[in-house]
Parts: C-alpha cells; structure tokens; sequence
C-alpha cells in the first residue's frame, strides 16, 4: 500500500545531483514532479521498495523556449503553463493546446507536468497523444550520457516507461513549425471533468494544391500504448480532402481491434473513433482555413 | 413548509443523486471482486454536469406525521425514474438498466 519503505524525500538542485541520486538508489529512488500519479502508484502497489522519492521541482526543468530545431519544453513544464502560452495557439501546435486544456481538473493542471504524463506512459492521458501526433521528441539524459527517442517510443505498458531507473527525461522537443499544416485533438469522455473513453489526435498538412500531403493519426486509450493509425494515411495520401473520402476512410478505420477498458468496450470504441476522427479532421481543416 | 430553505435544498440534493444513479453511477464487479472501488472509476455526477433544478413544493399534510409533517428527502430521487422514461420515450426502446451510458443507448438503437 503507501509508501511504507519511504526514507526519504530529497530536492536536489541541478540535473547533475539528480542524476547522481538515481544511479547512487537505482531501483529504490522515483522521481517526482507534480505528484498526481504518485497515488495511483501506491494504490497499484507498484511503489514497493520504494525508498526515495526525488522532487525535481528546483532542477531548472521549468520552461518553454523556442529554438532553431523547435520547441523545447522543459520536463515539470505544467499543463497551465502549456494553455497560457500563445505559442500552443498556432495551427500547428493547437492538438497539444487542445490536449493540455481538457486534462481536468484546473488543479491537476496547475501541477501535472509535461515529463510525469510521457513517464507514467499511462494510454488515456492527453497530453503524450498530443505529443505522438506532433512527431515529439524527448531528450533522456542519465549519468551515461543522452539519447533523443520519439516520444512514442518511450510508452510500455501501463506505468512502465522505457526508460531505465537511471535515466531522467529531461525536456521535449517540438518540431519547427510547417506550412499549411494544423493539428487537432478530440477526446470523448463521460462527464465534464474526465479522463477520455477514447481520444483522437491529428496532424493533416496539405500540399500547395490543397492535396493532403501527409496525415499523421492517433488513438488514445484504444491499445495499451498510443496507437498510430496509419490506415488513414495510406488511403488519403495525395487526395484531395472531401467528404466522400472522410466518409470512405470512417469505414476503413480502426485497423485494430481496440482494448476493453473499465469505462467503455472495445465494440463502443470501436463505433465512436470513427465519429471523433470525422471531428478531428473537420477541426484541423478549420483551422487551415 | 417547516422550513423553505431546507426543502428546497433536500429537493435539489435529491435531483442530483438521482440524475448520478441515472447517468453515471455502476458497481462494476469481476469473479467477486469490485473493479472500480474509487472515485475515479466509480462515476458520480459533477456539478458540471448538473443542469439547473427547480423546485416546487406541493404542500400535501400527511395526517399520522408531527403536526401534519411530511419528510422531503427521498423526492428528489426520483429523477432516477423520470430519465429511462424520457430515454425510452425518446428512443422508442424498452430501457431495463441503470445508468444510461451512451454506449447503453447504442447498443439499445442498434438491438
């Protein structure tokens, strides 16, 4: 149950200690950052021989800066300081904008950060489907040296990352904004403040003749790992975008069976991805104007 | 009325609980054991989600209670009744289940 092992709660001050901690307590230490999972970990037993809880509040990881690559945003960056950021509101990054605005509550998003949703790799959070749709990188440092994985390589199964207990997930990296692109993210929940039954993200740029160039489509919550549909892209590439071919592709769509979960099955998901992918698509074309 | 301000609010309070029963409200159960034993899983309605309830009070004395009282309390709880009707009316299906999740309505328009 709770963290019974617990020793101690330590703040460091810089990546450098942090990443010091977690090789000195390697499989005893976690990390911490707004602490919203942190229950469900207990409730879950998964804390077990947990002795160390490691707040990374004070490492610096706190920011969204803008750079030649892209945009980087800072692993305790909150959901709040995603949604008050004008940058989120271009077409290109508003799926993330989207996402990070219908996590609830408003006090969840006053301390849920960007790093602890992609690390608890948990399928029906919104923001890491944001972050899969918008082709995110994330940057993983550990005493070792970094590696840069896309963000969707990272997701295991239910709270378990693939990222080693030495390694710290540092920062995402966003790409450069393109032309004639937008991003959209819809998500179906049962009541106002929920998590989502299923979730759809799309990313849809258009060629200079108003073809669809490239399609990048996301299922939330409907596999155990953010599921990419690829279908969509197969079928639309080089189309023109009406609504024969969105009609056409809400019956070719899913190309995979989807999970059960508590609040939904999988023959439900299975009828309403279609409609929130119509949705979707519909919001990013708005968006393209 | 003994008190105004009481029945409305036993009234309203009611209504919720009953809307919650009707809508969201489902132990879910697996080889004897619950599956959603917490208030994340187990859906109570939100104030959200709550439209704006009215209430009028129809002063009926009840004869055998104090000075002609008549306890509010489990009224309001009728909206639990009230919204299969509507649904069924609606849909113009039999519905025999609580809570009425939109995939219930589906699989019922689909049956």
């Amino acid at each position: 149950m709770a963290l019974f092992d617990l020793k101690d709660y330590i703040k460091p001050n810089n990546i450098q200690e942090t990443l010091k901690l977690l090789t000195e307590f390697k499989g005893k230490a976690k990390i911490i950052a707004g602490g919203t999972v942190l229950h469900e970990l207990s409730e879950r037993n998964l804390l077990e021989g947990i002795e160390y809880l490691i707040d990374i509040e004070n490492i610096g990881l706190n920011y969204i800066n803008v750079e030649n690559d892209g945009i980087h945003i800072g692993a305790t960056t909150t959901f709040n300081q995603i949604v008050s950021n004008s940058l989120f509101l271009k077409p290109y990054y508003y799926a993330l904008y989207l996402a990070a605005k219908g996590v609830s509550s408003y006090q969840v998003r006053n301390v849920g950060t960007v790093g602890g949703s992609i690390c608890s790799s948990i399928p029906f959070l919104d923001v890491p489907n944001a972050l899969v749709t918008l082709d995110a990188k994330a940057k993983i440092v550990s005493l070792a040296g970094e590696r840069i994985v896309n963000v969707e390589e990272i997701f295991g199964g239910m709270f378990s990352p693939n990222i080693s207990d030495d390694e710290l997930l540092t920062e995402v990296i966003l790409p450069v904004e393109e032309e004639k692109t937008a991003s959209y993210y819809v998500k179906l929940t049962e009541r106002s403040y929920d998590y989502a039954i299923v979730s759809v993200g799309v990313k849809l740029k258009l060629s200079s003749e108003g073809k669809i160039d490239k399609i990048k489509t996301v299922f939330g919550n409907f596999q155990t790992t953010p599921f990419v549909e690829k279908k969509v892209e197969e079928i639309a590439k080089n189309k023109y975008i009406s609504d024969e071919l969105i009609n056409y592709i809400m019956q070719q769509i899913p190309s995979v069976e989807p999970i059960d979960s508590i609040n939904a099955s999988s023959w439900y998901k299975k009828k309403v991805i279609k409609v929130l992918f119509r949705d979707a698509v519909k919001g990013a074309l708005m968006l393209l104007g | 009325m003994i008190n105004p301000k009481l029945v409305e609010g036993q009234i309203v309070g009611g209504s919720a609980m009953g809307l919650s029963i009707a809508l969201f409200e489902e132990l879910k159960w697996e080889k004897g054991y619950p599956l959603n034993a917490n208030f994340a899983d187990y859906k109570l309605i939100q104030q959200a989600d709550l439209p704006e309830i009215i209430s009028i009070a129809t002063e009926t004395p009840m004869p055998h209670g104090p000075y002609g009282a008549r306890g509010v309390g489990e009224a309001g709880l009728l909206a639990s009744d009230a919204i299969p009707n509507a649904v069924s009316n609606a849909i113009g299906k039999n519905v025999n289940k609580i809570p009425i999740t939109p995939e219930y309505i589906l699989r019922l328009l689909e049956s």
